[in-house]
């Protein structure tokens, strides 16, 4: 019974794990929408504080960002820090704010779909 | 950063450079994005440059424990574009455990204090022959007689016991290091010279015991007795190497073994 409970529970964080990873992208333009811009770290403890649901490893978010600003999605910063090496500040650019909107109308759409099957397995909230 | 502990420093780097090779497949300039964010970010776990020039080997294990191992960083690195190969990454050697590098000048000390001994007993040895032979010569100082030789001795026990030790805190940081340090084998040797000592000073003592007083008494063959102890002497020299490489073989670095405490794994 242990053993069922231990794999079953590694199946529901891999799975949890994946659908972060997959939301990724999503996630880090809409944490850098609120804000003018933000650093790596900051960011990392910006989604952790948002909700631990949010909360993402740095070896997710760093390649990520480093993937948005290849697309010019968001524009890089480099400034020096008073407490050690320089910081690369991130902010949204006209193409993120664009990325942002069509990602935000297609995970709307996906919630609603989702919800809806749920609801009427009897899942639902 | 010039301020900041060598080690500290070291170990730092180490895992960045770790962090980097994962990110292998990745274009240059993003390697060099993620890996510079990640270090502002250790940077700002240990409490910024202040925090950096005091902290200790401890308190960078913990803050680099609390982070996502290197090979998580693996999955990041996606196929290279069709632009054409990935760039190579530059080799960086990993540098030599310092632990590793003092127990065997430690090591190298004893031994040259402990042949010196040996000089010092031949030699009084030989002045003593003179002295009851009744040549020529004046009667040696006590304190060189026994002085000196006690002193090497001294000097020598210390050596030897200085580059286990020595040996055996070397092994500890190469296996925290997750691969960052090199030198196992030398902080191998370090480890078990005083052991392998004893074992083979224990073997050949017990073989005498067995076959002379013990439960096997029989006409003594002191070829048997010698083969006995040389056979256990090196069976035991072998368990202590792989019990010394077994301790400090670094641990392979497990999707589990760097979330952050207050973050959930993704």
């Amino acid at each position: 019974m242990y053993w069922y409970r231990a794999m079953r529970g590694s199946v529901d964080r891999s799975w949890a794990s994946q659908v972060r990873k997959g939301l990724v992208e999503l996630t880090v333009l809409a944490a850098l929408a609120g804000v003018a811009e933000a650093y790596g770290y900051e960011l990392l403890q910006r989604l952790a504080a948002a909700d631990p649901a949010l909360a993402t490893g740095e070896s997710t978010l760093y390649p990520a960002l480093a993937r948005l600003a290849d697309d010019r999605l968001v524009a890089v910063r480099q400034a020096p820090s008073p407490a050690g090496p320089p910081r690369r500040y991130y902010r949204l650019t006209a193409a993120g704010r664009r990325r942002l909107a069509e990602l935000s109308a297609h995970w709307s759409q996906l919630a609603r779909a989702v919800d809806g099957l749920l609801a009427a397995a009897g899942q639902g909230d | 950063m010039s301020d900041t502990n060598p080690e500290v420093r070291q170990r730092i780097d180490a895992h960045l450079d770790a962090v980097e090779r994962q990110l292998a497949g990745l274009p240059r300039d993003q390697r060099r994005a993620i890996v510079d964010d990640l270090e502002a970010q250790i940077t700002d776990m240990l409490g910024g440059r202040t925090g950096m020039a005091t902290a200790g080997p401890d308190q960078v294990a913990a803050v680099l424990g609390r982070l996502d191992a290197p090979g998580t960083y693996g999955v990041a690195a996606r196929p290279p574009a069709a632009a054409g190969p990935p760039e190579p990454l530059p080799v960086v050697p990993r540098p030599l455990c310092p632990g590793a590098v003092r127990g065997a000048c430690w090591l190298g000390l004893g031994a040259l204090a402990g042949f010196f001994f040996v000089l010092a007993i031949a030699s009084n040895h030989r002045l003593f022959n003179h002295v009851v032979q009744g040549a020529d010569r004046p009667r040696p100082s006590p304190w060189l007689v026994v002085g000196v030789p006690a002193g090497l001795l001294l000097a020598a026990a210390a050596g030897v016991g200085g580059g286990t030790l020595e040996g055996w805190v070397a092994l500890g940081r190469i296996r925290r290091s997750t691969g960052g340090l090199d030198g196992l084998p030398l902080a191998v040797f370090d480890a078990v010279t005083v052991p392998v000592l004893l074992a083979w000073l224990g073997s050949i003592v017990l073989w005498g015991w067995i076959m002379n007083d013990g439960p096997l008494v029989y006409p003594r063959d002191l070829r048997t007795e010698r083969v006995a102890a040389v056979l256990t002497a090196s069976a035991l020299t072998f368990v202590l190497a792989r019990v010394a490489v077994r301790y400090g073989r670094p641990a392979p670095a497990g999707p589990s073994a760097g979330v952050p405490s207050n973050v959930a794994a993704v």
